[in-house]
């Protein structure tokens, strides 16, 4: 129903739209560029393409899924444009000030060698207060669905955590 | 609890400060500033497409007075000619207006709509009783032939 109204040029429409997804495009960005505050420029930026193009959309219910996709190419774009700590690059190796930020280093590392896909999903989860059914929305998969592709993102971090060193990770 | 609940539960917590971050707050007031621009491009499709659904709903009324308008001219002409009574001063029948010579032009449609403008029903079927009366029963000496082509003049 918001979605109609906003192709029909509803703006306060739209924006209620922006507000129930920003959330989870701010997640996927920062899955991307491993920066809040861009991954939040990548949101807004595609809610501005998103606003142009809106009639282009063919399913209502889709559009989540069409919003995400715009998002994760801001994303991209911002993360070509700028050189900036990329989550699906090298981290840069920071000096641990105690044990407990030594382990979130490397916890970190091995998130950035995680595929975007798996990386994603592990965001959208962890993201304080996204529901199931907003990152089924931007996902298009079901919660079951959702829940496989994340015991295979954290079983794959467990393999790099054990590569670098830490030890025995059981999942 | 096994080795492997408390390994998942471990890297749970590890996540979450990790990424440690919550929901961000959608300010729709700063974006509709920062992209002014698409902004009102959304909210100009509504505006056209709101004035596009006036202007279609007055054409169709417009299209549909005009239709109104033409059926009842239509109508009014139907009426006209098949309503009217015979002009003042003539008597009805065939003989108030010029005859037709033979009985193919007095059977022809605009020979019979003359008849009928003039002297109504009765003049119409005078007009064909004389018709048939010219031609008469058809003797067997004359061919279909000869009387259709007499017919066609």
């Amino acid at each position: 129903m918001l979605v109609e109204q906003a192709v029909g040029g509803d703006g306060d429409g739209f924006t209620e739209l922006c507000r129930r997804y920003y959330g989870a495009l701010v997640a996927i960005g920062h899955s991307i560029l491993g920066d809040r505050h861009l991954a939040e420029d990548a949101a807004q930026q595609a809610f501005a393409k998103a606003a142009v193009n809106l009639p282009k959309l063919r399913k209502a219910d889709q559009f989540g899924r069409w919003v995400a996709a715009i998002c994760r190419n801001e994303a991209r774009d911002l993360a070509r444009a700028r050189p900036v700590v990329r989550m699906d690059g090298e981290m840069p190796a920071a000096e641990p000030e105690s044990d407990r930020l030594a382990v979130a280093e490397v916890v970190k590392k091995a998130l950035g060698r995680l595929s975007s896909e798996a990386r994603e999903v592990v965001f959208l989860r962890f993201y304080d207060g996204l529901s199931y059914d907003q990152i089924s929305g931007v996902l298009g998969i079901s919660e079951q669905a959702i829940n496989g592709r994340l015991r295979r993102a954290k079983r794959k971090l467990a393999e790099h955590l054990r590569r670098d060193g830490f030890g025995e990770v059981n999942l | 609890m096994s080795e492997q609940k408390k390994d998942e539960q471990w890297l749970d917590a590890e996540l979450r400060q990790v990424i440690n971050t919550t929901q961000p707050e959608f300010d729709a007031e700063a974006w509709k500033r920062r992209y002014a621009k698409e902004y009102e491009a959304l909210e100009a499709r509504g505006r056209s497409a709101v004035r596009v659904g006036i202007g279609a709903g007055r054409r169709v009324r417009l299209m549909g007075g005009g239709l109104a308008v033409a059926a009842t001219i239509l109508i009014a002409v139907a009426i006209l000619f098949t309503q009217r009574p015979p002009r003042d001063g003539q008597e009805p029948g065939v003989g108030a207006s010029a005859s037709p010579s033979s009985p193919a032009k007095m059977v022809s449609m605009m020979s019979l709509a003359r008849a009928y403008r003039q002297g109504g029903e009765d003049a119409l079927n005078q007009q064909l009783d004389a018709a048939l009366s010219k031609l008469g029963p058809r003797p067997d000496g004359i061919s279909a032939v000869q009387v259709l082509s007499e017919l066609e003049g």
